[in-house]
């Protein structure tokens, strides 16, 4: 039998769910559909697609220079700078700024970054009120989950989902209408944005000249949190910069056209520093964290690292829409999931990751930054291979199998071999029940019978000389 | 004169597919070659991952193929993809057959792809007619190659047919070779959307041009007690074309 990790179990289960995947389904739909809509608009999509994928290796092969950059343009305006190598460095980082300000209350703004660096558990240890505000991200905290989405969080929740999280949580009595609903949530987070001491957002993306740190919503409520409490922290992994405004135009192009279907953010804020008329925070942080990246841009899957978690690959593949974020073993979920966590946790955990894919191919086709997700999904199921995480059955199958191909006689033996054991189990021309690996695909499906006589020798027996036919 | 890539899944499973292919294209005055010691791409070893066993087949495949310069012609996308895409991965560091793979590459077609982009075939003047509604399952591994709606086309010349257009064109029927052994319960679920909108067209046939998925659509539909006829648009085309050849 091929072996698998946690992470399979979880898919069938998940996959079982139909109303798991009906509510995938709206939500990816309604996002991929989006995206089909409104990319044409930009005329000549693949040469806007390469634009960003050349730009995106341009920032990467040059990290050094244009991190120098952004650190002293963003030290010049006041913003102090923290490098944490590790998910754990980031953390203590975060821990630190907030015991030095007495810091009570946070508010923060959906973010990957701490999400990867599990970063609210530390803080509620501390003794510290964290309210996550992003609509989706606080239905999300409110249910004790995680993420169900790089981009929507609660894409996993229905109207009704949420309707009975806020009965229970917050103590809601209306009716399941989202807008109510919204109100509801408001009324709660204005009270705590007006209490909170810090502001913790994650980043799009950095400018390096001039030094701005730049965050994307559509709620509004991201500019609130950089701009009303008194500190505003914001975190990110060394590898989301550009190098000008310019560059940001692309990007910023790209990421709400093919993330949601819009042709920008509703709120795109850029912050450079500190307040210097009184209104805004009085300090600025950045949290600037490795964890792997700089081991992943020197490996052979440096390309990933152009991801800009538009989720537009989560959005695109048909596994995700039927199994969700939540069987994935870290935040990241989806195509880019299966290949960014195995880099972040090691393949010997990992291995099933890239193989639940049918590589269909969309989530490379979909890409803003043309990350070759499908062929990375392929060599780390190699890497896999090489490792022997696919188990010895496996591997003797394949070796067997490749042997018969360079022989003739061994094929067709092979092919008759199995019509013979095959065709008695078979009723009507189809197999209900296979043992072995093959199992799998009986489990879930019918086998048809193989055919009396296959085409190669129906065709040996019609043309002895090999050149015609009938 | 076109050399025939059986495909090892069009040869076990559905030899009449094959049949029909070679006789679409004798029809068109194409005379065929079949060569008979043909196995298998090495698709299935590489997409497992196992690519030095992969490697081997390709070789063998290469050497098969080699042997002429006509154009190969199957009646599969993946199975072309493969020639076309993924052999240039597996001889990197192997200089002769990267040539011999790029030069095979440059000559290897897929049926519905020679129709229409080589042959310009229309089938509307060629009198072909099916009297029965039919729907269309796009395989993914046409997107590499370029290929949108040249089967549908072929489709719609054909008259008195019923051609019912399926729900989400381009999603995956869950297939993809080995994903359905190692995650049976996950593909399930992907063919179950995909045999809900071919119910949903309404139509008496299911055309299909990999037979990779018309055994995961077929298979599927059966076990879940409504089967679906299906047969490869190169039997769609032979049949409308009428008894001669």
């Amino acid at each position: 039998m091929t072996r698998h990790t946690g992470f399979y179990q979880k898919t069938a289960e998940a996959s079982a769910k139909r109303d798991l995947a009906s509510k995938l389904y709206v939500a990816t739909y309604r996002q991929s559909d989006g995206r089909q809509a409104i990319c044409p608009e930009l005329g000549d999509v693949e040469h806007f697609r390469q634009l960003s994928a050349d730009l995106r290796d341009h920032v990467l092969k040059n990290l050094d220079t244009y991190l120098d950059r952004l650190v002293a343009n963003l030290e010049r305006a006041g913003t102090k700078i923290h490098w944490a190598r590790t998910a754990e460095e980031a953390r203590e980082i975060v821990r630190r700024v907030a015991a030095d300000n007495a810091v009570k209350r946070i508010v923060k703004s959906k973010s990957m970054i701490t999400e990867e660096i599990d970063l609210n558990p530390v803080l509620e240890a501390d003794g510290i009120e964290v309210t996550e505000t992003d609509l989706g991200e606080y239905i999300v905290q409110l249910a004790g989950q995680k993420p169900g989405h790089i981009v929507t969080p609660a894409v996993h929740c229905s109207t009704q989902d949420v309707v009975e999280i806020f009965q229970k949580k917050i103590g809601y009595n209306g009716p399941a209408d989202p807008t109510k609903l919204t109100k509801a949530a408001r009324v709660i987070l204005r009270d705590k944005f007006r209490n909170a001491d810090m502001g913790i957002s994650g980043v799009n993306f950095a400018v390096a000249d001039p030094g701005l740190i730049a965050i994307c919503t559509n709620e509004g409520n991201g500019r609130y949190v950089t701009t009303r409490p008194r500190i505003y922290l914001a975190v990110m992994g060394i590898e989301r910069i550009v190098p000008d405004l310019e560059a940001a135009a692309l990007m910023l192009k790209m990421l709400a056209r093919f993330s949601t279907g819009q042709r920008i953010t509703q709120y795109t804020t850029f912050t450079a520093g500190p307040s210097r008329d009184g209104e805004g925070p009085e300090q600025v942080h950045l949290v600037l964290v490795d964890n792997g990246r700089s081991g992943i841009l020197a490996g052979k899957y440096w390309r990933i690292l152009r991801c800009i978690r538009c989720g537009s690959c989560l959005n695109a593949c048909p596994v995700f829409r039927h199994i969700g974020g939540h069987c994935f073993p870290g935040c990241y979920s989806g195509p880019i999931g299966s290949i960014l966590l195995p880099q972040l946790l090691g393949l010997d955990k990992s291995f099933d990751l890239p193989k639940a894919s049918s590589l269909c191919g969309l989530c490379g086709d979909v890409c803003p930054v043309k990350v070759p997700i499908p062929d990375i999904l392929l060599d780390l199921r190699h890497d896999s291979a090489r490792s022997g995480y696919g188990g010895p059955v496996e591997k003797i199958g394949m070796t067997v199998m490749a042997k018969a191909m360079r022989r003739p006689w061994m094929y067709r033996f092979g092919q008759r071999a199995m019509r013979w054991f095959l065709k008695p189990m078979s009723k009507n021309g189809w197999i209900r029940y296979l043992p072995g690996p093959p199992g799998g695909w009986t489990s879930v499906k019918d086998l048809p019978v193989p055919a009396p006589r296959s085409f190669l020798r129906q065709w040996q027996a019609n043309n002895s000389d090999g050149q015609t036919t009938k | 004169m076109a050399c025939l890539f059986v495909t090892c899944l069009g040869d076990t499973f559905y030899p009449g597919a094959v049949r029909a292919t070679v006789n679409v294209l004798r029809r068109f005055g194409v005379e065929v070659v079949c060569p008979q010691d043909q196995t298998c791409c090495g698709q299935p070893m590489f997409n497992a991952g196992y690519f030095e066993q992969s490697r081997e087949a390709a070789r063998y495949f290469i050497d098969v193929f080699r042997r002429t310069s006509d154009p190969v012609i199957a009646p599969s996308s993946s199975c072309v993809s493969m020639i076309r895409h993924s052999y240039s991965k597996l001889f990197a560091d192997e200089p002769d057959y990267l040539r011999a793979a790029g030069e095979l590459a440059d000559r290897t077609w897929e049926f519905s792809e020679y129709l229409v982009k080589k042959l310009n075939i229309n089938l509307g003047e060629l009198g072909a007619r099916f009297e029965d509604s039919v729907t269309y399952h796009y395989s993914c591994h046409f997107r590499p190659l370029g290929i949108v709606d040249e089967p549908i086309t072929l489709i719609g010349q054909i008259a008195g047919i019923d051609y019912r257009p399926i729900e989400r064109l381009r999603q995956c029927c869950g297939f993809g070779g080995t994903f359905s052994l190692n995650f049976p319960e996950v593909s399930e679920a992907i063919v179950r959307d995909k045999v809900e909108c071919i119910g949903r067209t309404g139509a008496n046939w299911l055309i299909f041009s990999d037979a990779g998925c018309a055994m995961n659509i077929t298979g599927y539909a059966h076990r879940a007690g409504r089967p679906i006829k299906a047969m490869h648009l190169a039997e769609l085309i032979d049949r409308s074309l009428g008894e001669q050849s």
